[in-house]
């Protein structure tokens, strides 16, 4: 009994052991500044993504509705945990008065994903970066040229109470499990690398986030995730609350 | 006594550091104490765990866990690995008990999750009260005698890698490899039965009965108590 417990422990063990798992954090050297007033955050239209790469070419790509009313919800949650309010304005919810969105909040959150992506920028070496000691904070780097968008957008600080809006998305990617492996099983010497070839992780998400003040019009912190595992739940919670609470805590000289 | 004292002290001060540094850690959504049970304790070791993990920097946490093993030597239920040459001259009921206090430190090495989740590194160093019992039936003959040997102490060292998830919101599930080493003192390793009952010149090997408790899973049956453990617990996060 105690061989079968083993073994299939084992199954369960290398599927979750073999996770990897990658964070990038970017700041604004004027976050340190802001941080203590960020408590007011307005996201655009939060995105949850999902392909399956074993599926036919036709619904390979798939936009869960249900994943990402899961996905706002976990976000609202964790940002009230951190401390945050945070405010969801959702194309999916408009009404014939909600002209804000087509006229500014979706131009908006265009050019902070295209100032993101295209606009070249340095980071300062930090002690606090990815090789630095992030066993206790999070690694995060320090902008040396800001990413920056127009100025036209400020006057919607007046109007959301908040100068900080942000874009939230998530994209997971599931390939198709080889199970080919299997075969190696016949060679029992062969069993347990049969099993962890075959358990291991088939999936990758990445989680992202862009925070943006719109009255300095610069780009204030970015950060992206990326997991080998779908988003269940409890990485979903775990995810978004550590984001939040990182948006919170200011840059270490 | 002053070891398992010292223990117990440096336990309780990783819990007051780590309360003062809550509000430096993430925890899970806040949570970073975690009140665990290892279901494997009265499955295969008839005994009972409990631990905590406390949450005290973002990749690291502390762990205080309490241990009863209880070991029946020829037991129809639990076969162990190793065949005993001692069978002909010894009784067929023994009974080795042991309570034990581990503190460690567990080390997280997703870089996208923070503790307490994901796989993770543990580090443990505990003391061991053992107490064995049993009938003692010398050469073969029809006279028996019962034995009682103990309080024996002796230190715990394991290793275990592992991975923690979180479900529902506040429940974790903790499945986790150990490798593990007892330490017993050279005084302690040989028994002699003649202490109990003059006239009967026996001596029992302690390494005979401790190397049972390497781990729950496979035993390499050294005198050293080294062996595979195997541990699944279930806990609640707790804010």
């Amino acid at each position: 009994m105690r061989l079968i417990l083993f073994a299939l422990a084992g199954v369960v063990f290398f599927g979750s052991c073999g996770v990897t798992s990658e964070l990038l954090v970017e700041k604004s050297p004027e976050h340190k500044n802001e941080v203590k007033k960020i408590k007011k955050i307005v996201t655009i239209d939060p995105e949850y993504s999902l392909v399956y790469l074993a599926k036919g070419a036709d619904d390979y790509y798939l936009r869960s509705e249900k994943k990402e009313e899961e996905f706002t919800k976990t976000l609202e949650k964790s940002a009230k945990k951190a401390g945050i309010e945070l405010v969801v304005l959702d194309k999916e919810n408009l009404n014939a008065n909600d002209l804000d969105y087509f006229n500014y909040l979706a131009p908006l959150k265009q050019q902070v994903m295209v100032a993101s992506t295209l606009q070249d920028v340095t980071l300062k070496k930090s002690r606090y970066g990815e090789n630095g000691r992030n066993w206790v904070r999070a690694p995060y780097e320090v902008f040396k040229e800001v990413p920056i968008i127009t100025s036209e957008y400020s006057h919607l600080a007046d109007k959301y109470g908040t100068p900080y809006f942000a874009m939230h998305g998530m994209l997971t990617v599931v390939e198709k499990r080889n199970l080919k492996p299997l075969w190696f099983m016949f060679y029992p010497v062969m069993i347990p690398v049969s099993i962890a070839m075959v358990a291991k992780p088939n999936a990758h998400t990445y989680y992202y986030t862009v925070v943006v003040n719109v009255e300095t019009s610069e780009v204030l912190y970015r950060e992206v995730r990326y997991i080998t595992q779908k988003p269940v739940s409890g990485v979903l919670q775990g995810m978004t609350y550590d984001s939040f609470r990182i948006v919170k805590k200011p840059a270490k000289k | 006594m002053k070891k398992l004292v010292f223990t117990i002290v440096i336990g309780l001060s990783c819990l007051l550091v780590a309360s003062q540094a809550q509000a430096q850690v993430s925890g899970h959504r806040g949570g970073i104490f975690v009140i665990k049970t290892d279901l494997m304790s009265p499955l295969l070791d008839w005994g009972a765990h409990a631990g905590l993990e406390i949450v005290a920097f973002r990749k690291i946490s502390f762990v205080v866990d309490y241990n009863l093993q209880r070991e029946f030597l020829y037991g129809n239920f639990l076969k162990r690995n190793r065949e005993f040459d001692y069978d002909m001259r010894y009784g067929e009921d023994a009974l080795m008990r042991a309570h034990t206090i581990s503190v460690g430190l567990r080390m997280y090495s997703n870089k996208a999750l923070p503790a307490p989740q994901g796989s993770y590194w543990e580090f443990k160093l505990g003391i061991a009260r053992y107490q064995i019992s049993g009938v003692l039936t010398p050469d073969r003959s029809s006279a028996q005698y019962t034995f009682t040997y103990g309080p024996l102490a002796a230190g715990r060292l394991s290793t275990t890698y592992g991975h923690q998830w979180i479900l529902f919101s506040r429940m974790s599930l903790d499945l986790g490899f150990s490798v593990n080493f007892n330490m017993f003192s050279y005084s302690n390793q040989y028994l002699n039965v003649n202490e109990t009952y003059p006239g009967i010149n026996e001596e029992i090997e302690v390494s005979e009965f401790t190397d049972l408790y390497g781990g729950n899973i496979w035993n390499f049956g050294s005198s050293l108590g080294v062996g595979f453990g195997l541990h699944l617990a279930v806990g609640i996060v707790v804010p």
